[in-house]
């Protein structure tokens, strides 16, 4: 096609957009002047334009009738040779399915085109840090963490980097010992990243130490530990701890969600958005804010556990001296508590299913514009329509609510 | 090529040619397209579109060996709306990273 047919069918395209037509000549005359000053005929340059009929489907603009009668006519036409041949393009096709160099050679000419250079180096790197050592700090936006016994006093490191494809540069971790006081900082390089695995490190600590776990997105594990303090404090990073044996955890995460089982800690204090909480068979005191994430307590014996949640819902079974479980439109779901003191469970809008032994407790009833539903009628004492109270034991839960139900079974 | 990676990140790569210096029509579409099958008539587009935002001006400069080119400046407007959206891009692109890992 010519330079002339070329504009020739722009026009006749865009005859009804006579303006963005004359920006559109404008642009393509230069394009087309210094196009033939390097070089290139007018069909290279007309081909590099591309279709006017793509051009003119970008702009967005309504087609003509006519020209879309065209199309169908063309559209029947390609469709017979298709089928004519189908056979041939599904050979071709299969044959031809190599997802991963494709993306892989997209990624790369993107970097290039925003600045950044391919990079696939990937140096472990692992040693350890004799004792003494007191305090450990780990930092990495998406390394994963996991921690586990030292067999001795020392700590043992074993870092895999991610694999960062298309940066300027590697992850490395840099390591700092200031008397005991050891710092792991992983250092990424800046820049896009369009294919990329979390960072790993291994560490192995001995017992007593205090270990401060910062990161975006890494995840951490840790299992059949003693340690002195665990802070942890991630964006969305998840967490699982088993077998923990700690004076104080302090988790601090935005959605990230917990999985603590068979620990045994003096203070454990979490604060995070929406993410989920689940502790099992732990013993020692819980302090649990979140906005969306769900709480779920199982068989957890502590002095005085806390939880407070704005939408999420609360599942709760221990024995202690006092809990305060409170949501605003969440449910609850009470089984099996044994409190020394009182449990106060409250909340706005959410629903509360209790299910205790009513020899063992006393439960107090309160529920301004809810339900209130318990077995047996005769047993429960009636102060008024919303206020009742149920049960015989030592045991003292006062629940209360605003518009949401109360069950008890 | 796919069109839905292209269709999110083009804009983004005709502002980030201008951080540096202006450049003319031809010029830029010879720097795309020799990274990413695009065809010059739809950089056109995108040039004639981030001009439209107020994100590129343009003006005409003198050249020696011919007519007169038209040259695309970057503005403030442009300059501030690309660095967020390269910010906004590497976010993603960390994520759907992990997705992908």
């Amino acid at each position: 096609m010519t330079k002339q047919e070329y504009f020739d069918e722009l026009k006749r395209k865009l005859r009804d957009y006579p303006e963005e037509y004359a920006e559109l000549k404008e642009a393509f005359e230069e394009h087309f002047a210094e196009g033939e000053r390097n070089g290139q005929s007018e069909e290279e340059i007309v081909r590099e334009l591309g279709p006017v009929d793509d051009m003119i489907e970008s702009l967005g603009l309504p087609k003509h009738s006519s020209d879309i009668r065209e199309d169908f006519k063309d559209l029947g036409n390609a469709f017979g040779s298709f089928l004519n041949g189908l056979g041939d393009t599904i050979e071709e096709g299969v044959r031809n399915l190599d997802l991963d160099t494709k993306v892989r050679e997209f990624s790369e000419r993107i970097t290039e085109a925003a600045g950044s250079a391919v990079n696939e180096a990937v140096r472990p790197q692992n040693g350890s840090i004799g004792a003494p050592v007191s305090r450990i700090e780990v930092w990495g936006d998406s390394m994963d963490l996991r921690l586990s016994a030292s067999q001795d006093d020392g700590v043992y490191y074993e870092y895999t980097p991610g694999l960062t494809v298309f940066v300027k540069g590697i992850n490395e971790l840099k390591i700092e010992n200031d008397a005991g006081y050891v710092v792991f900082r992983e250092n990424s390089p800046l820049g896009m990243g369009l294919i990329r695995s979390s960072s790993l490190l291994e560490l192995k600590v001995p017992e007593g130490v205090t270990v401060e776990f910062h990161s975006k997105s890494g995840d951490l594990r840790a299992e059949d530990l003693a340690l002195e303090q665990l802070a942890v404090k991630t964006l969305s990073g998840d967490h699982e701890l088993t077998n923990i044996r700690c004076t104080s955890i302090r988790i601090d995460s935005v959605s990230g969600d917990l999985d603590m089982q068979k620990s045994t800690y003096k203070e454990f204090r979490a604060k995070t958005v929406s993410g989920d909480y689940e502790l099992d068979a732990c013993s020692g005191n819980v302090s649990i804010e979140t906005v969306s994430g769900d709480i779920g307590i199982d068989s957890l014996q502590g002095d005085s556990i806390y939880l407070k949640t704005i939408s999420g819902d609360t599942s709760v079974s221990c024995v202690c001296e006092q809990l305060k479980s409170s949501t605003t439109s969440g449910d609850q779901k009470i089984r099996f508590i044994d409190c020394g003191e009182e449990a106060l469970i409250s909340t706005q809008s959410g629903d509360v299913d209790i299910e205790v032994d009513l020899t063992d407790c006393r439960i107090d009833m309160k529920a301004l514009s809810g339900d209130i539903r318990f077995p047996n009628a005769e047993e429960a004492v009636r102060y008024d329509d919303h206020h009742y109270q149920i049960g015989s034991g030592s045991s003292r839960i006062s629940v209360s609510t605003s518009s949401g139900d109360i069950r008890i079974r | 090529m796919n069109t839905q990676f292209k269709k999110g990140v083009l804009d983004l790569c005709v502002l980030n040619q201008l951080v540096r210096e202006d450049r003319y029509g031809y010029e830029l579409t010879e720097l795309i397209s020799r990274e990413l099958e695009v065809t010059a008539g739809t950089l056109y587009l995108i040039l004639k579109r981030i001009k439209d935002d107020g994100y590129v001006t343009t003006y005409l400069r003198e050249s020696d060996s011919g007519p007169a080119r038209k040259y695309y400046h970057l503005t403030e407007k442009g300059r501030d709306y690309l660095q967020k959206q390269k910010a906004e891009w590497l976010e993603f692109l960390e994520k759907a990273g992990k997705l992908l890992a």
